[in-house]
């Protein structure tokens, strides 16, 4: 008898936000995820969405802002770790719900935000900012993203009954927002650089100079050279910058991952209504 | 209302507050001074640029130490010029507060008064200085073609007006490269 329980209580437990909870307390602690170097350290910049190490020229940069802002993002992620962990274990609870909807996508977005962050600025950086991009591109881009996402949410509170499908639903629907703002984004940076830059970054450069802005894309390296006549003479500056993905970020993948199937297999409070009032009828009919 | 809306509110509340109450701290520990919150009560790099733009370079160079080839007789100093290449050390302070590598420096030797190319200079190896550190720099001067020869007979010795024309400057800082090139010195 005992043994029934406890197997029944064994299979309801949400094992993927078992180990999601536990990965999302351990994540804060697992080291940084992406690290951008100019040089051999003249430039020397680690992140991660819970610490931050910057120096340049052999200096260390303090802030407390940020210290504290990527405090207060630890100390939420442990407990949305925990919340996610108790909601597991006991998924028939009426507060169970809740506390798996506080950080079920809580990492997911940490690792879209730092893939996306560095994305979009080597893109401005590398294709934008040297001019003659047009804004069409980037419109047409934004409006396809939300015509999508209006369609995908119309379709999806008309046809989808499953709990998982729409949330499933739900996420790709704000990945399509998150792209329409994107597009949006470079869109504004097409036009300021437009507006202000005519002729490119290369308009800033003195006559007779070059610059050629080259930053690779989240990871890798590449080399931006500039050079400019000085008098008699010339001088040039080659910068190789280099940029990669730490050891953090490949296990905050594993737990964005895990989070989101716990998040799609986790019974909502109506389901388990529906299954009561399902169970009752069936006693009733018996 | 009920416990699962209650619950829902104090979840808001607590996402909210993760967010707002660090911003708050950190402007809080600062006298609410956003500039302090955000780079410090020092900023690094600001006190880096400062220090570049205040180089001592008065003390930069020390002792420059080459073979005196004046008190040779003219054929001696062309067979020494024909021999091997000449010397010149530089004694160099670094005015720098971060470290330092002269990866090159080199150049053509002219005859100023007869514009003649009389050879070329370069630096021997390249040349790492700590932060404000002293070291040696190495550089190898050949003077041995047959117009620079007929120059030196010409003057009866090493021209006195020699200057450097086409010369290069290589640094390496931090892995920057820092190339620049002078038509004339």
């Amino acid at each position: 008898m005992k043994m029934t329980n406890l197997h029944k209580l064994v299979r309801k437990i949400n094992w993927f936000g078992v180990i999601a909870g536990i990965l999302m307390i351990v994540l804060p602690f697992a080291g940084m995820w992406w690290r951008f170097t100019v040089g051999t350290g003249a430039i020397d910049l680690s992140t991660s969405p819970f610490g931050i190490t910057t120096t340049a020229l052999g200096q260390t940069f303090e802030s407390t802002l940020a210290r504290y802002i990527f405090l207060g993002a630890t100390i939420s992620i442990i407990i949305a770790g925990l919340f996610m962990f108790f909601a597991s274990l006991l998924p028939e609870q009426w507060w169970s719900a809740r506390l798996m909807n506080f950080g079920a996508t809580r990492v997911f977005w940490m690792v879209i935000s730092l893939v996306m962050s560095p994305l979009i600025g080597a893109y401005i950086v590398n294709k934008i900012l040297p001019g003659g991009q047009t804004l069409t591109i980037y419109i047409v881009g934004a409006t396809i993203s939300i015509v999508i996402a209006v369609l995908l949410k119309y379709l999806a509170s008309k046809f989808l009954k499953k709990l998982w499908s729409k949330r499933l639903m739900k996420l790709v629907t704000n990945v399509l927002w998150m792209i329409a703002g994107v597009f949006i984004v470079l869109a504004v940076c097409v036009f300021l650089v437009g507006k202000y830059l005519p002729n490119g970054i290369q308009g800033l450069v003195p006559a007779g100079g070059t610059l050629s802005v080259n930053v690779p894309y989240v990871s890798g390296s590449a080399t931006t050279t500039f050079s400019m006549n000085m008098g008699g003479g010339q001088a040039a500056l080659t910068l190789p910058i280099s940029m990669e993905l730490m050891r953090g970020f490949a296990l905050a993948i594993v737990t964005a991952v895990f989070s989101i199937l716990a998040w799609i297999y986790h019974p909502s409070p109506l389901e388990k209504e529906k299954k009561k009032e399902e169970k009752k009828e069936k006693k009733k009919k018996k | 209302m009920n416990k699962d809306k209650i619950l829902g509110i104090l979840i808001s509340l607590l996402s909210i507050l993760l967010v707002v109450v660090p911003i708050l701290a950190a402007f809080s520990a600062h006298g609410w001074d956003p500039k302090a919150a955000l780079l410090g009560s020092s900023n690094p790099l600001e006190t880096q640029f400062e220090n570049i733009q205040n180089l001592d370079t008065q003390n930069m160079f020390g002792n420059i130490e080459f073979e005196d080839l004046s008190s040779l007789s003219l054929n001696d100093l062309l067979s020494v010029l024909q021999g091997r290449p000449i010397n010149i050390t530089v004694q160099v302070n670094s005015p720098f507060s971060f470290p330092i590598t002269i990866k090159n420096i080199s150049g053509n030797l002219m005859c100023n008064d007869h514009n003649i190319i009389l050879g070329n200079l370069h630096l021997t190896s390249e040349v790492e200085f700590s932060a404000h550190g002293s070291n040696v720099l190495s550089i190898t001067c050949s003077i041995n073609s047959s117009e620079a020869l007929g120059d030196v007979v010409n003057h009866g010795g090493l021209p006195d007006n020699i200057g450097i024309e086409d010369a290069s400057l290589k640094l390496d800082i931090y892995g920057i490269i820092i190339e620049g090139t002078f038509e004339s010195l």
